[in-house]
């Protein structure tokens, strides 16, 4: 079958580092392999987005990440041939995905009996080395996430998806289908409520 | 800097251009605590190894690969030929088939329908309501790419549940009361149509494709400011359309299932 070609040789330019550069040929025919299903492609766009996307579930969908995360890809299969555009583009989809897969998951939940469950991190954590490292030695990613939990729904999702999605203002409006004014306010909102918790004993200094 | 005057730094409200400027990775001298602390979730959730085993992104992989792969191979779709990972997409997908599912007739028809006519008109009125909901509108426009690619895939005869999704993404400002009657009546709508969709006559399916057409154009001009009240109508003129089909094709009797093994929701 086609798509459980090896890699060309042209594809090879893709990088060591699974990178799908934004704004280049190199992400266009990636997506384009992807939808003539080619396991390799699918192998670059699963490793590169599926950090963010489990960091930003494991938020919204905290009894079952990895099946909204499952589930989120599933969809994102069924429907890639309809997509077109950039990188940027495709990473605000594929979070729109995500985030109808966490509304799923919570649907779920509510229809089953409350066990309360934290919000779990990564177990090994191996940030590379840098200011960002020395900030999460100083809080845990456990006390980071719990942080994040504490705040409302809607300021936790424009949170996670400016922070651990990195998506613009104006995409992580339309994930969230609300206007940009919106957003604004959540995110100010959700960021001075931060900043009070970490003036909070219990959250070391970072 | 005194300790004065950092509290005093602290306790201001944040503008909108230090919150941006935060959320981008950049410094804040009013904020530095908050700034680190951001800077370290990204770095977090950035590193994909970290955080997902590499024994199941490769699961997800292959998953992935083989959803697409069948649905380029195989465009009309036999349920019959798929297992594993795609047939539990596809019978979490078929979920999805909302009002396109009937818009053929359902059932028998549904093979004629994709090699015929039928599914253009479909198409035609899934292309004008994604063409209303608009590239930038992500929930509704998603669950009716959702509903476009199962037409494609020749999956017409699953099923009628996200219609009521849709209604639930569009429906700001209308009462809680009225979307959830309007999702309850795509409900029984649905479930009145899986279970009566064979055996109709030509007038029968002419019928109940109008009704839904008139549904999903409804949907799609509407996006955005959906009457949940107008939506729970016309969700019960399909289900008097089905009656009236049942009614002709054997009063009395109850409706026979067409697609015993379509999921239900």
């Amino acid at each position: 079958m086609s798509g459980t070609h090896a890699r060309p040789a042209s594809g090879d330019a893709l990088g060591d580092d699974q990178g799908l550069r934004a704004g280049d040929d190199e992400f266009t025919s990636t997506l384009q392999a992807a939808a003539a299903g080619a396991d390799w492609a699918w192998r670059i766009i699963v490793a590169r987005y599926s950090g963010p996307l489990l960091g930003y579930l494991r938020l919204r969908a905290p009894g079952d990440p990895e099946d909204a995360l499952s589930e989120a890809w599933m969809s994102a299969a069924s429907t890639i041939r309809s997509f077109s555009g950039d990188e940027s583009a495709f990473r605000s989809w594929l979070f729109v995905i995500a985030h109808r897969r966490a509304i799923d998951a919570a649907r779920r939940r509510s229809r089953r009996p409350v066990v309360v469950e934290e919000a779990p991190t990564p177990d090994s954590a191996p940030v590379e080395a840098s200011a960002e490292t020395t900030a999460l030695e100083a809080m845990s990613g456990e006390a980071a996430m719990e942080l994040l939990s504490a705040l409302t729904p809607d300021q936790r999702s424009v949170i996670a998806l400016r922070v651990i999605a990195d998506l613009s203002l104006e995409d992580t409006a339309r994930v969230l289908e609300k206007r940009v004014g919106a957003i604004k306010a959540l995110q100010k909102r959700g960021l001075e409520a931060l900043r009070r918790m970490l003036d909070e004993p219990r959250f070391p200094a970072v | 800097m005194s300790d004065y005057t950092n509290e005093m730094t602290r306790r201001r409200s944040m503008n909108n251009d230090e919150a941006e400027r935060l959320l981008t990775g950049g410094r804040s001298s009013g904020s530095p605590e908050l700034a680190r602390l951001l800077r370290g979730l990204r770095a977090m959730w950035a590193s994909e190894a970290s955080t997902v085993d590499t024994p199941v992104l490769e699961q997800i992989s292959l998953d992935a690969a083989a959803m697409t792969r069948h649905a380029v191979a195989d465009p009309i779709g036999d349920p019959q030929r798929v297992s594993g990972p795609v047939l539990w997409m596809r019978q979490r997908v078929a979920t999805v088939a909302a009002a396109v599912a009937v818009l053929v007739g359902s059932g028998a028809g549904v093979a004629v329908a994709a090699n015929s006519a039928a599914p253009g008109d479909a198409l035609y009125a899934l292309d004008r309501a994604l063409e209303a909901v608009g590239v930038g509108d992500g929930g509704a426009a998603e669950r009716l790419d959702e509903v476009r690619s199962l037409v494609e895939a020749g999956e017409l005869a699953r099923g009628l549940v996200h219609a009521p999704e849709v209604v639930t993404a569009d429906a700001a400002g209308e009462s809680a009361a009225a979307g959830e009657a309007a999702r309850e009546a795509l409900n029984a709508a649905a479930e009145r149509i899986r279970a009566t969709a064979s055996g109709r006559d030509a007038d029968a399916i002419a019928e109940l494709r109008s009704a839904v057409g008139d549904l999903v154009s409804y949907l799609a001009d509407h996006n955005g400011a959906v009457d949940g009240r107008r939506v729970a109508e016309l969700a019960q003129l399909i289900g008097d359309g089905v009656r009236n089909g049942e009614a002709q094709r054997d009063p009395g009797a109850p409706g026979r299932p067409a697609d015993p093994g379509a999921p239900r929701p």
